[in-house]
């Protein structure tokens, strides 16, 4: 279980986060969904040990946030985040020489998925490619926690739907998938719980099954219901 | 540690491979032309010959002074990168600790520096023999300047015998690098001072301000000990005096300070 308890950051005073709270199982594929600057990436930054939290904590199985859980922890913030003229064979040497639940057979059968040769410099990738390279490495691992921020941001529509299948391969029921994103209709089927957070402030929707049938609305319906008032 | 060293012998070699081979190929030319001109260079020289070893040793000078402050200027643009380019993200992903990652980082640099300034001895010590030949059968007097105490502090590490001098060479060699590398870290710690001023943590201001008092005395010892005595055999380039003892415990203080920053200042890219 990953506890996430009133957690706070600010930026030069401004709230980012204000007293966050989350409860993450494994096995679930969890959205943390708002709007642009409603302090997403913020969360997922601490959670990956890139920022710091102003108050709260966290806590992974009872450990709290370490140097040490950062080896449980695949992040994915940033797509181009890998040093200038590796390829991605190097890429992927790399992650095998940190991260010791990296599974390079899988990273590169998820490669051979997408048609990416691992002689490819990353430089030369499109961002849509550089997009499913870096998610390919990110849930390559055998992490506890995948943090996916933005994954389908900035490509297009055929490419978002290789990035959720993507994301669906590299799920196991022993890890906890949580992903960011403002495109709720896209990522809605890959959901299995969401929460949503507006100016910092987070709130607990439940499992996307439920809303359907409770509330006989789609996601995508809830978010536009819940963000226009 | 091990694989945080691979991590970075393995991005200063992607980074600076061409420039390394470049300057080794430079080197290695300037060093053939010296040596053949050393080896013809008598009374009977001809204007040709005399004018190709003017050039082989201003070449060798040029790339001697290249070899030795590069790989500091390199140390610090990469580490300036380690912080601000987009691989930073990836460097707080690693599981590791702050001071891990720093020593590692300081580890690569000092080899860097070491590999050259064991090239520039070499290619000073090919400089003074040419420059010895050269004098000696030069139609018209060189002005002379430091020269002397070049061939004095040359004859003085020659001039013993073998094991004595290559002691000597190697105190040397060491305790310059060791030198670079800790005035390597200082402008380092200023690099993560403005990473951490720039994201507006006001409380480090205060600290910046002591940094470069104390900075400025290091810089400063380190001049008066280095540049203004390097000639002479009467004082040591560097040493293990108190001098020496003050620069590196300054230089501890400053590691420590950087690794702190990086294991807690998380947000400095």
């Amino acid at each position: 279980m990953i506890e996430i308890n009133n957690l706070s950051k600010s930026y030069c005073k401004k709230p980012a986060l204000i007293n966050a709270s989350m409860n993450l199982t494994p096995g679930k594929i969890i959205g943390l969904l708002g709007p642009n600057g409603s302090g997403k990436t913020t969360l997922l930054r601490i959670l990956t040990g890139e920022l710091r939290a102003d108050s709260g904590n966290i806590t992974i199985d009872g450990e709290p946030l370490s140097t040490n859980t950062k080896a449980r922890i695949s992040g994915l913030t940033n797509t181009d985040f890998m040093p200038q003229g590796m390829t991605i064979d190097q890429a992927a040497a790399t992650y095998d020489l940190f991260f010791p639940d990296f599974d390079r057979s899988q990273f590169h059968s998820l490669l051979a998925d997408m048609d990416l040769a691992e002689s490819l410099q990353i430089s030369s990738l499109s961002k849509g490619m550089k997009s499913q390279f870096a998610l390919a490495l990110a849930i390559s691992r055998r992490a506890r926690l995948i943090v996916l921020d933005e994954p389908l941001d900035g490509v297009d529509p055929v490419a978002r739907e290789e990035i959720l299948d993507l994301i669906a391969k590299g799920f196991r029921e022993d890890c906890t998938i949580l992903i960011t994103s403002h495109l709720i209709h896209e990522m809605e089927r890959l959901l299995d719980e969401v929460y949503f957070i507006l100016e910092g402030e987070v709130q607990a929707m439940g499992d996307v099954e439920s809303i359907r049938e409770n509330r006989n609305i789609s996601l995508d319906e809830l978010y536009r219901e819940v963000y226009r008032k | 540690m091990k694989a945080l060293l691979t991590f970075e012998y393995k991005k200063i070699f992607r980074q600076n491979r061409w420039t390394m081979l470049t300057l080794l190929g430079v080197t290695l030319l300037f060093l053939i032309s010296g040596t053949i001109s050393l080896n013809n260079l008598d009374s009977s020289a001809t204007r040709a010959l005399l004018q190709f070893t003017a050039f082989s040793v201003i070449g060798l000078a040029a790339v001697l002074t290249f070899t030795l402050f590069a790989p500091v200027i390199n140390a610090i643009q990469n580490y300036h990168r380690d912080l601000n380019d987009q691989h930073a993200v990836f460097e707080t992903y690693i599981p590791e600790n702050g001071w891990k990652r720093l020593a590692a980082k300081y580890i690569t640099y000092y080899t860097q520096i070491q590999a050259g300034v064991l090239l520039v001895e070499l290619a000073f010590s090919l400089v003074i023999s040419i420059l010895i030949t050269f004098t000696r059968f030069s139609p018209q007097p060189l002005d002379m300047g430091e020269f002397p105490r070049m061939i004095e502090m040359v004859q003085f590490m020659w001039g013993k015998d073998p094991v004595f001098s290559i002691l000597s060479l190697l105190y040397y060699t060491v305790t310059l690098a060791l030198s670079l590398t800790s005035a390597t870290l200082f402008i380092n710690f200023f690099i993560t001072l403005h990473s951490v001023l720039r994201h507006r943590l006001k409380a480090a201001t205060p600290l910046t301000f002591l940094a470069g008092a104390i900075t400025s005395i290091f810089l400063g010892w380190l001049n008066e000990m280095w540049f203004s005595n390097a000639g002479s055999i009467k004082y040591q380039i560097v040493s293990f005096g108190p001098e020496a003892i003050f620069n590196f415990g300054v230089s501890a203080i400053a590691f420590y300070a950087i690794g702190y920053m990086l294991e807690h200042k998380t947000e400095l890219k």
